[in-house]
């Protein structure tokens, strides 16, 4: 069981903590950062929807849509520009751990705790098929980006490989001994990674189903995140013991390690920020209600985006564990998401000007 | 002579066994896009199957003819496939939109379509009987024939084969007796080369384009080496300025061949003849489908060395009548007679070294060495594994570096996949969300899937096992989840 009370009560010293580090790099006041080449991402504007917490945010590959998986069984798409709520998904009996957007922005894959799989159509938000094989929870999806396929990882310690289409399993992987926390492809479908609790993260070869490479380290904390790197080069990985790795899996190696933020229960995502002309980022929230943001070569800390111990304190962060964070595909976004007692999704955006 | 034979253990990554077989419609021609990602298949019926290879579903589906088509030929960019059927008539069919863009008459059935890599409306057939006609799939666009390789040919009507080589500026005209090369746009004769007087029955060139294979009547397949300019692409091409009307002149003061003959291939056992030749991707190997009606064998030679015979692929009970080398990956398709297309992969061995680093796998027992302080009571010093001590090396995350070989600039945009069209399920399971919920009693969620419609959230019907979930966190797994965390840290603290 989560414990909200002892988060909270551990809470207030550390948010005060980031808050202190991160007024220097743009806080409350709207002005250019000190730093020219640090990011001074600001709170856009927050969703509202969500009845309890919002555990995956995903943009669509043409950044005009923003999709939310929530506990309270349902996703959402939203306009991340307006705010608006498009569509609100809802078909699963119960809660929806994953959302996954097609390479063409036309159809939604969730994955649910009812086992299940389901495709929408992102247009409409009509519901089109439902794949069932899983056994245990579904706890995280993603598109091929190459072709019509789907891959899911699940509490059952599969992954599997759906053929869209028709709605049918290709390939069942048996790939680790402890439940699946995620999945991903690389940018042209020819591996995938995933990760689990068992403290490994395995690349795999979609198209024989072997196992191309193992990725783990000798304390083996449980693996809470996975996920390619753009160019599909490296992969980043979030661990239970407050790191982030980034692997190079030709080498099995890890290049980059990335500390400070608080991650020990929950499967938090991390995102690759690519669009800032100030610098490339790595992007993750934590279970102290704040969001970390890392340069990606220096491995520093360059901006905390402050979260609030409660929902009635001052400020506009997230007052909760901080799940899910997307990079926007083009612009200088990020979104995020945060558990029950907060229940939104945030929009920050970069809008200071990057040194000429 | 059967490397199989000699070492039967020796691991030869050739496909060996059928891995699938699709079926849908009766399947008469089959080609592999340039990435190997689609699969189109051609239909007694006169209808058009694209199988998605990764998944093995038929993606799309389309009738561009009325009648069985015959042959068929991807462009290079993938966005058009060109279908000759046995109506007479070639179609140029537009993937992306699912429709024929433009329809030709020609002069008789074609047996086979060579697309050329820039131009998708420019396509070459090859016809039982009479020349190879250059086409045109566009409005006011004509047929033009090939020229006849000598007079003696000409008079008795023989068929011959026709193909682009891979720069699309050169054409390999191959009719009983000789073989030629042909500039694309003046159709002049580049250069001839003198064959056994059999009938020629088809044409494949290699992925690289430097190796061009002719499947003889007299039960050989024999193998040309290309010159490398014929392969480059054309934007080398270009690079190195030219006019047509000197190139004959030019090639033969430099004395240069643009096509030898490097050797022919048979069965010396059984003497049976061909039906269908391709080349591997790695160009390594040259397969034969041999006529055998009963069953499906497929001869595969080493093309280095003496060019001796590999294996003998066989498996299905039918003969192949056309053979498909996937362009990127060790696996080939086989067009079986009766209409199915079998997918062969080879036997796969599980590298289980990849499922544990610092493991390697031992084809043999190996003697333990006991390092001399391997049971002291001092332990030594970790190695602090995973980070590496070069940290600080700038990592790229952004520079793709594209391992596939060739370069899709000159062909303008490209289709690469086709994309994912799903179409909404009919009964049983009633369409959408409202039945979906309706048959969940106690579901408190709003149905509506209307934009902006907020969901009427009743928290006094809610199942009392999503309250057990607290907050929720990732769905109610989330309170298996965060226990079982614990149990975890428990383990790892005793």
């Amino acid at each position: 069981m989560a414990q909200p009370g002892e988060v909270a009560n551990a809470t207030p010293p550390a948010a005060a903590q980031t808050h202190e580090e991160a007024r220097p790099a743009g806080g409350e006041t709207r002005r250019i950062p000190a730093d020219p080449h640090r990011p001074a991402y600001q709170l856009k504007r927050t969703l509202e929807g969500h009845t309890r917490g919002v555990v995956s945010v995903k943009f669509s590959n043409d950044g005009r849509r923003l999709a939310s998986a929530s506990a309270d069984k349902t996703a959402r798409v939203w306009d991340p520009f307006t705010g608006d709520c498009l569509h609100i998904l809802s078909g699963h009996t119960e809660g929806v751990n994953d959302v996954a957007w097609d390479p063409e922005d036309r159809y939604l894959a969730t994955a649910s705790d009812d086992k299940t799989l389901l495709l929408w159509a992102a247009q409409t938000g009509e519901r089109l098929r439902k794949l069932e094989g899983h056994t245990n929870y579904v706890f995280c999806c993603a598109f091929n980006p190459a072709h019509g396929s789907l891959v899911s990882g699940s509490f059952d310690e599969t992954v599997r490989l759906w053929e869209v289409k028709e709605g049918k399993e290709i390939k069942h992987l048996p790939a680790h001994s402890d439940p699946v926390t995620a999945v991903d492809f690389n940018r042209d479908g020819t591996l995938i990674v995933s990760s689990s609790y068992d403290g490994l993260a395995r690349l795999w070869y979609p198209a024989t189903g072997s196992c191309r490479a193992t990725l783990v380290d000798a304390a083996a904390p449980p693996v809470a995140f996975a996920k390619f790197s753009p160019n599909g080069k490296y992969v980043l990985v979030a661990t239970l013991d407050d790191t982030l790795k980034l692997w190079d899996y030709e080498k099995v190696k890890a290049v980059k390690v990335y500390r400070g933020h608080k991650n020990r229960m929950h499967c938090l995502f991390g995102a690759f920020c690519v669009t800032d002309t100030k610098g490339k980022w790595i992007v993750a929230g934590s279970e102290d209600h704040s969001i970390f943001i890392w340069g990606l070569n220096t491995k520093q800390v360059v901006q905390v985006l402050p979260g609030r111990p409660s929902k009635d304190a001052p400020g506009e962060g997230h007052c909760d564990a901080v799940l899910a964070v997307a990079c926007h595909p083009k612009e200088t976004m990020i979104a995020s998401g945060a558990l029950g007692a907060d229940c939104t999704v945030k929009v920050w955006v970069d809008e200071a000007l990057a040194p000429s | 002579m059967n490397r199989r034979l000699q070492d039967p253990f020796e691991d030869l990554d050739l496909p060996l066994f059928i891995e699938e077989v699709l079926q849908q419609g009766v399947a008469r021609c089959i080609a592999f896009n340039h990435w190997g990602t689609v699969l189109a298949a051609g239909c007694e019926d006169g209808s058009l199957v694209l199988w998605d290879f990764e998944t093995r579903v038929a993606a799309r589906e389309a009738a561009p003819h009325a009648q069985a088509i015959t042959c068929l030929a991807w462009s290079r960019c993938g966005r058009f496939v060109a279908t000759g059927s046995r109506d007479g008539c070639t179609a140029l069919w537009d993937v992306a939109r699912s429709e024929a863009v433009y329809r030709q008459e020609l002069p008789g059935v074609p047996v086979a379509l060579s697309g050329q890599r820039q131009n998708p409306t420019c396509v070459l057939a090859s016809f039982y009987a009479g020349p190879p006609q250059l086409v045109a799939l566009r409005p006011g666009g004509a047929a033009r024939a090939l020229p006849a390789l000598g007079p003696e040919h000409s008079s008795r009507k023989a068929g011959g084969a026709a193909l682009f080589s891979r720069s699309g500026a050169h054409i390999f005209l191959a009719s009983a007796g000789a073989m030629a090369v042909l500039d694309a746009s003046s159709l002049q004769v580049l250069q001839t080369l003198q064959m056994p007087p059999a009938r020629v029955e088809g044409l494949a060139l290699s992925q690289c384009g430097r190796h061009l294979l002719a499947i003889c009547g007299d039960k050989a397949i024999r193998e040309f080496s290309v010159a490398e300019r014929l392969a480059t692409s054309v934007a080398e091409r270009l690079a190195t300025a030219h006019t047509p009307a000197s190139r004959p002149a030019t090639l033969e003061q430099e004395g240069k061949l643009l096509l030898a003959a490097a050797g022919e291939f048979r069965n010396p056992v059984e003497g049976h003849g061909w039906r269908a030749a391709a080349l591997t991707s790695d160009g390594e190997h040259v397969l034969g489908a041999s006529d055998v009606r009963a069953a499906n064998v497929i001869f595969a030679w080493s093309r280095f060395g003496k060019r001796q015979l590999d294996v003998i692929i066989e498996g299905a009970k039918e003969g192949a009548a056309a053979l498909a080398w996937h362009p990127r990956r060790n696996c080939m398709a086989s067009l079986g007679d009766s209409g199915a297309i079998f997918l062969w992969a080879r036997v796969y061995s599980e590298r289980w070294s990849a499922f544990a680093p610092g493991f390697s796998e031992l084809q043999d027992n190996e003697e333990y060495v006991e390092q001399e302080d391997e049971f002291d009571i001092n332990a030594r010093p970790e190695p602090e594994a995973g980070v590496a001590e070069d940290e600080d090396r700038e990592v790229d995350i952004l520079a793709e570096q594209d391992a596939q070989s060739g370069s899709d600039s000159d062909v303008g945009a490209v289709l690469r996949f086709l994309p994912l069209v799903v179409q909404p399920q009919t009964p049983p399971e009633s369409p959408a969300v409202d039945g979906g919920a309706a048959r969940q009693a106690g579901n408190a969620q709003g149905t509506s899937p209307l934009p902006g419609t907020e969901p009427k959230q009743d928290p006094a019907v809610e199942p009392t096992r999503e309250e057990r979930a607290a907050n929720g966190e990732r769905g109610t797994g989330e309170a298996y989840k965060t226990s079982y965390k614990l149990v975890r840290l428990a383990e790892a603290a005793t």
